[in-house]
């Protein structure tokens, strides 16, 4: 959980932040395991 | 002016989020200022108060709530509120340094105490529960 959330939020205070892709971030959850259809971050 | 950077930068710093009011001082006009913010609300890049007394103002600029919740994050550096278990270490992600969590588990109301230190999370047990699946977080970001 650690390691998931500070790659997505790990830049939110940046200046020139902006926001990741869905295909990132949906990425990041199948990196930690969050394969399920729960974490379909699309409907 | 950019002002979601200007709005994070503010909460940092001050523990809370500018006031709307605050804001219009900065941008010059409050008619821009509403929009720029609900911009930034629609982009999901901060999340507007809709309730009584606090429209407009901001609600939560995420992974930090404007709002006293049971989420502490305490740093050398100041105190936030978070949004949940998951945004209490999304504030320490964030912000790239040590610090600790106080909360209550939720099933026992007993406190709960989380801490990173060079980095790392410290003595991590337990579990984040998400009711919410994914793709409906942002569907009433407020409950999620």
């Amino acid at each position: 959980m650690w390691t998931l959330t500070q790659d997505w939020y790990g830049d939110r205070l940046d200046p020139d932040y902006s926001p990741a892709s869905i295909e990132t971030l949906q990425a990041l959850l199948d990196g930690v395991g969050l394969t399920d259809a729960f974490w379909n971050l699309t409907a | 002016m950019e002002l979601r950077s200007t709005v994070y930068r503010h909460l940092v710093d001050h523990g809370a989020a500018p006031s709307r009011q605050h804001l219009t001082e900065l941008v010059g006009d409050v008619e821009e200022t509403d929009a720029l913010l609900a911009e930034l609300h629609d982009r999901h890049l901060l999340v507007l108060d809709d309730r009584d007394g606090r429209v407009g103002n901001i609600r939560m600029a995420l992974p930090f709530s404007n709002d006293p919740t049971d989420f502490v994050v305490t740093t050398d550096s100041g105190r936030w509120w978070a949004n949940c278990a998951w945004d209490s270490l999304a504030i320490l992600a964030a912000l790239r340094i040590d610090g600790r969590i106080t909360s209550t588990w939720s099933d026992t109301g007993r406190p709960v105490g989380l801490a990173v230190s060079d980095g790392r999370l410290v003595d991590a047990r337990g579990s984040i529960h998400f009711a919410v699946p994914a793709a409906r977080w942002w569907d009433d970001i407020v409950f999620t």
